[in-house]
């Protein structure tokens, strides 16, 4: 039985209806990621469950007990916020130690349990320190010590890397990641930052506008986009996505982008089955489309260099497609203003429904 | 014995003219030092103190030794003997409420307009005040009713001449009996200012506790 | 010609030593970012040039000319903060019009020039709105257009797309990069990401602890970094560093790094002219090791992969070799699981040698 279940959640703040029916269960030792821009509903969401928000409708359900109306330090769970609220004037130990020392633990046993969170944490060595001189990584664990060392059923994170600077963020990203492999509890957290979540997430619940869009693992909202929004926000650099028709011209069917065509003939059949009109949107991924200085194949199409972000062991190309805006991922000599054939790879490729924005190939 | 609407004005007038002078200079002189620390440092860290410092020596303390020096300099029963001493107490009020507004505007959004060629004041004027109304307002507010009914300083400085409407009222009350229906009269009518300002910038009080900061 | 130059200008805030030697220059329309860790200095830096914080030592040219002892508005300097500098008081169309306010243009100008900005940067929408209706990146343009609608000739920006969702900061600073082109305006601007900084930058600085490491294009940085830091901090997944000892023996040179070494006696005259001993530190970029379930050639080191990482397009491995973790980057489709025992190859025209007490580099590319 999993361990967290929410269903049907619902959220109203005055008129705004800030989440407006968010379902999904997560099982022991699985994390979800909520993920998605600023207003979406996720941290909202994480409030409801955590009993810092009550729930316009809905049911939230921990370890098969239902807690709508169980106040948040009832209903056994860890909560790590933004900012990490450590004590700076405790040392690590009575840091960790506060939330025993408020129910009482016993003597002895209070130190084998902080004794032991801290090892799990990497935190032995800075154990009697006080907290105010650590670095932000092991404010970060301190916190996330403070949280777990209660046996918590589920753990919250509110955007954990948010305010880190880039670069160390890269690496408490991977440390944050051993440590939940290590405790083994159900974790929810959520983040705007889609990298944090295909790193972190076990699967990703993609939100918009209090809605989940898609929930699946990193590897799957990545390969199958189930709409425009999900494919546009994985991903970086985001998915090219562009207007196209549906044409058939004698017997070959078309993809016709005004500035370019594919053919998709082999595939028609059941694309014309899924589309309620001939308007699409066609996606491709800028890792997913290859350039050359000459044209390989025939059915490469003409484009020009705009401009190019460096990335270091590879480039982001901006290039034009006749009046379309495409980006390439890639490595190639190449400076603003030269000439470039693209090619498509087709079995990349996405087709969503342009009414409908959803993923029907 | 004076007239009833006599026994009203006069003092209804002096408490006016003291506790609104007052206010205007206390917020005047305290916004100057509260941009001042706020944003150059002055007066390093103690100097800050200090003031509240002040604030903690009941007033009892001081009452004769204050009289002695207004006796000499014949301040005694005058306008400007209580203003200058009221500007004096509510100064510190003053500096520490606004400085506590004038640290929530960004420093970066004056250097901002300083940029882009306003003068310091301008600045000043055209910038943080205006962000600032809220607390100025309620500031002013605050130091008006601690000036309005002031009483201890009132009653030893005034004789006849400057007596505010709390000496006023308590001097319906002596040995032989209390007259409460005068000193009822004249309570509410004293509440009658602060009732109307507080009106007049509700408004503006409002801002003062929701500033509009954007995230 | 619009240039900015900065000659060893040095700044002690409270005794710290916040910037020392400072010393570069930009070019004409160029798009220069300042990078580098928060508390490197750089907020103070942009100040120093805007002028509203005055420096201890040397000497700050615009356009040839010196301008240390001029005020901030004199500068012709157009600076975008990190809390944007749009009064919440006020609307959209007021902030912006306010620096034309002060310079005492009429109504009807004002309103010209205010749309102008306002179309370019498409927020006409936006000026008769209050600020505490816009979103964070609204937020940002109105502050731009505040800036530009002076048309400055020199843009400062600080980490102006810090408070900003990844997703919109990807695309912003492709705005920004536009506007810098379009408008044609010598832009400095710090971050502390360096992805930003490289993706956009047309030369960067890498700033440490008050101190400029490094200016040069991006690509070159990130090829031939001076020192440890910028070998560390210029590309993502980081520069993987191990320590290892320069030895002699039977005639050959080798670099032992413990749990591997390798042989560098072709190298030997340049490491040891530019070294100042045998403790090195041995750098190799993710990208640049490549990982196998066998050897596959001699100089393969086994390892143990720790952890993997989905990133989507591609996947990031830790492998523990001995008491070393490696960073490396895989393709999608690699599938050991943790705790497998893989082989690396570290790509050895790609491989840099820095010296470990002064942190400089002493050769790359040890083919």
């Amino acid at each position: 039985m999993a361990k967290l279940v929410v269903r049907s959640l619902r959220k109203l703040f005055g008129d705004f209806e800030a989440v407006k029916d968010v379902s999904f269960e997560v099982s022991e030792k699985e994390t979800l990621c909520l993920l998605g821009p600023s207003g979406c509903g996720k941290t909202t969401t994480l409030r409801m469950i955590a009993g810092l928000e009550t729930p316009t409708s809905g049911y939230i359900y921990i370890d098969d007990v239902l807690v709508n109306d169980v106040p948040p330090q009832k209903r056994g769970i860890g909560l790590v916020f933004q900012d990490y609220a450590i004590f700076p004037h405790m040392s690590v130990f009575d840091n960790l130690a506060f939330g025993l020392k408020v129910r009482r633990t016993p003597k002895h046993e209070l130190t084998a349990k902080v004794d032991e969170t801290a090892r799990l944490l990497g935190l032995s060595d800075v154990l009697h320190e006080s907290a105010k001189g650590l670095g932000l990584s092991e404010i970060q664990r301190v916190a996330i010590g403070r949280s777990i060392i209660l046996d918590p059923k589920i753990l919250l994170l509110d955007e954990p890397l948010s305010n880190v600077a880039a670069k160390v963020r890269e690496r408490m990203r991977g440390e944050l990641k051993r440590i939940q492999k290590e405790i083994g509890i159900a974790t929810v957290f959520v983040t705007h930052d889609q990298l944090e979540a295909m790193v972190l997430g076990d699967r990703i619940a993609v939100m918009k506008d209090g809605l989940i869009e898609q929930i699946a693992g990193p590897d799957e909202v990545y390969a199958h986009p189930h709409t425009l929004f999900v494919a546009d926000f994985i991903g970086s650099p985001s998915m090219n996505l562009i207007e196209c028709e549906l044409l058939e011209k004698e017997d070959r069917v078309f993809l016709d982008a005004k500035d370019f065509a594919i053919n998709i003939t082999k595939f028609a059949e059941t694309i014309k089955k899924k589309t309620t009109g001939p308007e699409l949107i066609m996606g491709i991924r800028p890792e997913d489309l290859s350039m050359s200085i000459k044209k390989i194949d025939p059915k490469a199409i003409r484009g020009e260099v705009q401009f190019i972000e460096s990335l270091g062991s590879s480039s982001v190309y901006h290039l034009r497609v006749g009046q379309k805006p495409i980006l390439v991922k890639g490595l190639l000599e190449v400076e603003a203003g030269d000439k470039v054939w693209v090619t498509f790879d087709l079995k990349k490729l996405h087709l969503f429904d342009k009414k409908t924005e959803v993923a029907i190939w | 014995m004076t007239s009833i609407a006599e026994a009203i004005t006069r003092p209804f007038i002096n408490s006016l003219i003291i506790a609104s002078l007052s206010t205007i200079f206390a917020v005047l002189i305290g916004f100057l030092a509260a941009y001042g620390v706020s944003r150059y440092r002055a007066g390093g860290t103690f100097t800050i103190f200090f003031t509240l410092l002040t604030r903690m020596i009941p007033g009892a303390t001081f009452v004769a030794p204050l009289m002695v020096y207004y006796a000499t300099l014949r301040l005694l029963d005058t306008y400007q003997a209580l203003i200058l001493l009221y500007t004096a107490v509510t100064l510190t009020y003053s500096i520490w409420i606004l400085k506590g507004f004038i640290d929530e505007v960004p420093a970066e959004w004056e250097e901002a307009a300083l940029l882009e060629g306003a003068h310091p004041w301008r600045v000043v004027t055209q910038v943080t005040i205006p962000l600032i109304k809220g607390g100025i307002a309620a500031s002013a507010l605050f130091i008006f009713i601690l000036n309005w009914t002031e009483f201890l300083f009132a009653l030893v400085i005034s004789v006849t001449q400057v007596v505010t409407l709390p000496v006023q009222i308590s001097m319906y009350a002596s040995a032989v009996g209390r007259m409460y229906g005068p000193q009822a009269a004249l309570g509410l009518i004293a509440t009658i200012p602060m009732v109307i300002i507080g009106y007049v910038i509700q408004k503006h009080l409002i801002t003062g506790f929701t500033f509009g900061r954007v995230r | 010609m619009v240039k900015l130059k900065l000659v060893n200008v040095s700044k002690k805030i409270r005794k710290e030593q916040v910037l020392r030697g400072i010393t570069f220059e930009t070019g004409d329309k160029e798009l220069f970012v300042v990078v580098g860790p928060p508390g490197a200095g750089k907020t103070t830096l942009l100040k120093i040039i805007a002028g509203l914080v005055p420096l201890d030592e040397g000497e700050v040219y615009i356009r040839d000319e010196l301008v240390n002892y001029k005020l901030p508005a004199e500068r012709g300097i157009g600076m975008v903060f990190e809390t944007p500098a749009v009064y919440p008081n006020r609307t959209g169309f007021e902030n912006i019009a306010f620096p034309l306010k002060v310079k005492g243009l009429g109504d009807t100008e004002i309103r010209k020039q205010v749309y102008e900005v306002a179309e370019f940067l498409q927020i006409t929408h936006l000026l008769d709105r209050k600020p505490h209706t816009y979103s964070g990146g609204e937020l940002q343009r109105v502050a731009l257009a505040r800036v530009l609608v002076r048309s400055p000739s020199i843009l400062l920006l600080d980490e102006p797309l810090k408070n900003l969702d990844a997703k919109i900061r990807e695309r912003m600073r492709v705005e920004l990069k536009r506007l810098q082109r379009e408008f044609g305006i010598t832009m400095i601007f710090t971050t502390h990401d360096q992805l930003e900084a490289v993706a956009i930058g047309d030369r960067i600085a890498v700033m440490n602890k008050g101190v400029i490491e490094q200016v040069d294009v991006p690509q070159k940085t990130y090829n031939f970094p001076k020192t440890v830091f910028v070998g560390r901090f210029i590309g993502s997944p980081s520069m993987n560093l191990v320590d290892c000892t320069l030895r002699e023996t039977n005639g050959r040179w080798i670099l032992d790094a413990t749990e591997f070494s390798i042989d560098v006696t072709h190298l030997k005259d340049q490491i040891l002219a530019k070294s100042t001993g045998p403790e090195l530190i041995l750098g190799t970029r993710p990208p640049d090791i490549s990982v196998a379930e066998r050897p596959l050639s001699e100089q393969s080191i086994e390892a143990v992969l720790e952890l993997t990482e989905a990133l989507g397009s591609e996947k990031i491995a830790e492998l523990r070799v001995g008491s070393v973790i490696l960073t490396a980057l895989v393709p999608p489709t690699f599938d050991l699981s943790m705790g497998e025992k893989a082989y690396i190859e570290l790509k050895r025209e790609k491989l840099y040698l820095f010296d470990k007490k002064t942190e400089n580099l002493v050769t790359c590319g040890l083919t």
